[in-house]
């Protein structure tokens, strides 16, 4: 069987569509491993809540991967060697303990993709680039033994114009068409905003929620009758309502949805604007063919402006994915060094050397 | 009879920064049967607005806001008078539950029958999470209260007073005679938790890990301050001590001289924190602490200490002793 990682209904619906479009193995035995890496993942929306219709079919099984780990964290575990036995084990039986042919992650350095490559050791490996990160010149080539077992690389033309690094990887990515994705993500009559606001920040970050909230008169103001907001912030935790809550405190109402199946479905809708401060979920919008926009400050004014997303616009929003590039690839910090520890080390040391 | 199964205290000052994230886990654990009790402890930050939004989404949930800030012993207190419940728990205000986590807590300590439960926990810093568990090997064994004491050199379910890791059957416990010592700013928990197991029959512990415990520096958290709140263990560990003596049970004096003495090392090995007068009262304070207590009982205790704990505790029972 093989094994398939997808951190977010992004990244899902891209390997849907290229199962569709013909790009992977056909007719092979596929399960689907999804995970949060929400802040707090107990208490996060989980966009496998809202049943991904786009799913149907493609994957035999579903296994949360945050179930597997839990109590711990999919993007700061490195299981022990102790515990490895013990994860693969359970991964394996939930699906009737089938050789693992194959690895399809999202990504070769960051957890919980580095994880599964570090369990897995003798499968093969394809990678998906779907995150604005992989088109950062600061992602970390991937180590020359996971490189080797990599034989297979799809990627979105999520940054137009930008030419992806290597990855360390001896060949070029084949591409996903932006149509075959966009032909995997349903139409959703529940939801009709003309105007989503892609909420790419923590919304509770100071200042966040007035964003949020202009971020909504803009659309407003550019025409669209109907204006929803997607949490898409990979870290965010909270609950809709209460962001809902807290907008309509400030006198902003509008619907709240989480970045799964009906934000992604919501963006496919003809003629639809977004607006977002620059990520991949924004850029995921344009590709589904939503008329996408970087909120910008005027320099001049202070006023904060649309700029619709051309080449320029998107390779500008790089530089922004470094420092979250950087906290998913570093390895965990050890434990810091405590009197009582060093103590005693000290003391086994001291009975170590003679005399 | 109670009009709800489970009541659950949590007591919230300035707690705006984490509070969303209690609130939401209390959204998801909401049912039927559960009271939810949140004490605003005259909080100045978004606490307040916080929770006048979580009643759109927690259901029972009973906001009780102290004009003035009376600390988390006084909060709590004044919410026990809320619990309208079969069963009692706890939630810090910057902590979560995991899914299905007060449903697994009422479930064991029905099926287990024993006047209250703990539980392990998870510490959470960051992403990075650990497991603390209940230092007790028995695991879904209901014991007597009075065997939980251990014997001095390990550790035992008395070295983890952690009170919202558990579960109270109110019906077993009576709460009214169970108010924590308003006077502590920190550590009132420690003799809460001594009351309960002196005070109680029986007990067991369950593998749950699904209370998350949040690590990362909390500026309102007291026990982290190191200020003169941080002394409050030395009060708490003499109210200890004199429940131990009360009870007459030698095991339970042993461990609460033990205790007392633990946590004197502990703070001496972290005295920089405290200014120079502080870690002066600090030393005056735990000598004339460990001068009080039963001398057979420290003397007994100094025994398993590391020969650097001895001697620090040693010169400091010389110095209380005169």
């Amino acid at each position: 069987m093989e094994l398939w990682l997808a951190d977010g209904p992004w990244t899902a619906a891209v390997m849907v569509a290229a199962i569709d479009a013909g790009l992977v193995d056909v007719d092979t035995d596929r399960v689907l491993l999804v995970a949060s890496c929400a802040e707090v993942p107990e208490v996060a929306h989980w966009w496998t809540d809202e049943p991904p219709a786009f799913l149907d079919g493609r994957f035999r099984a579903v296994l949360d991967l945050n179930a597997a780990m839990e109590p711990y964290h999919p993007a700061h575990y490195a299981p022990p060697s102790r515990n490895k036995h013990d994860l693969v084990d359970a991964i394996v039986a939930a699906f009737g303990a089938h050789d693992v042919t194959r690895l399809v992650v999202p990504s070769l350095t960051a957890r919980p993709a580095s994880t599964l490559l570090d369990l897995f050791t003798t499968s093969p490996v394809t990678l998906f680039s779907c995150d604005v990160a992989a088109w950062t010149r600061d992602l970390p080539p991937a180590p020359a033994s996971v490189a080797f077992r990599v034989t297979g690389h799809l990627a979105v033309p999520l940054v137009p114009g930008a030419r992806m690094p290597r990855l360390g990887l001896e060949f070029d990515p084949e591409e996903i068409p932006a149509s075959a994705v966009a032909a995997t993500v349903p139409d959703d009559a529940s939801i009709h905003p003309d105007g989503l606001v892609i909420a790419d920040t923590d919304p509770f970050l100071p200042d966040a929620l007035e964003r949020t909230a202009a971020a909504a008169a803009l659309l407003a103001a550019a025409g669209c009758a109907s204006v929803a907001v997607a949490l898409a912030h990979p870290g965010h935790d909270s609950r809709h309502t209460d962001v809902r809550l807290a907008l309509a405190a400030q006198g902003t109402d509008v619907d709240v949805i989480g970045w799964g199946p009906r934000a992604l479905a919501a963006a496919a809708r003809p003629g639809v604007r977004t607006l977002g401060a620059g990520s991949t979920a924004l850029l995921a919008t344009a590709m589904l063919g939503a008329r996408a926009a970087a909120a910008v400050r005027d320099a001049d004014t202070d006023a904060v402006m649309m700029r619709d997303i051309d080449d320029e616009a998107a390779a500008a929003m790089l530089p922004m994915h470094r420092q979250r590039v950087a906290a998913r690839t570093a390895p965990p910090t050890p434990s810091v060094p405590r009197p009582r520890g060093l103590r005693r080390i000290a003391r086994g040391l001291r009975r170590r050397l003679p005399g | 009879m109670p009009a709800h199964e489970l009541a659950v205290v949590i007591a919230a000052h300035n707690a705006g920064e984490f509070l969303r994230t209690s609130l939401a886990s209390m959204a998801r654990e909401s049912r039927d049967g559960i009271q939810w009790i949140v004490v605003d402890d005259a909080s100045t930050d978004s606490t307040a607005a916080q929770l006048e939004r979580a009643s759109a989404t927690v259901p029972h949930l009973t906001v009780l806001t102290n004009e003035v800030n009376q600390g988390v012993a006084a909060s709590r207190n004044r919410a026990h008078r809320a619990v309208d419940a079969r069963y009692l728990t706890y939630l810090d205000a910057d902590d979560w539950y995991g899914p299905g986590h007060l449903e697994h807590l009422v479930s064991s300590i029905k099926d287990l029958q024993v006047d209250f439960v703990r539980t392990d926990h998870v510490v959470v810093d960051g992403h990075e999470r650990r497991l603390s568990r209940v230092p007790e090997m028995r695991r879904r064994i209901p014991h007597a209260t009075s065997s939980a004491f251990g014997f001095l050199g390990k550790r035992c379910a008395l070295n983890y007073l952690y009170i919202w890791a558990g579960i109270y059957d109110l019906e077993r416990i009576d709460l009214t005679g169970l108010d924590f010592d308003a006077r502590l700013r920190t550590a009132s928990d420690r003799p809460w938790m001594w009351q309960v197991y002196l005070e109680a029959e029986s007990t067991a512990v369950v593998p749950l890990n699904t209370y998350f415990y949040r690590k990362t520096t909390n500026a309102t958290a007291l026990t982290q301050a190191g200020n003169v709140s941080t002394l409050d263990f030395i009060g708490a560990s003499e109210s200890i001590t004199s429940l131990a003596l009360a009870s007459g049970d030698p095991r339970a004096i042993d461990r609460a001289v033990h205790s007392a003495m633990f946590l004197v090392d502990f703070h001496l090995e972290r005295e920089e924190r405290l200014t120079p007068e502080l870690q002066e009262h600090l030393r005056a304070r735990s000598a004339a602490m460990l001068a009080a207590a039963p001398q057979d009982s420290v003397d007994r205790a100094l025994r398993v200490f590391d020969p650097h704990a001895r001697d620090l505790l040693g010169a400091l029972i010389e110095t209380g002793r005169g």
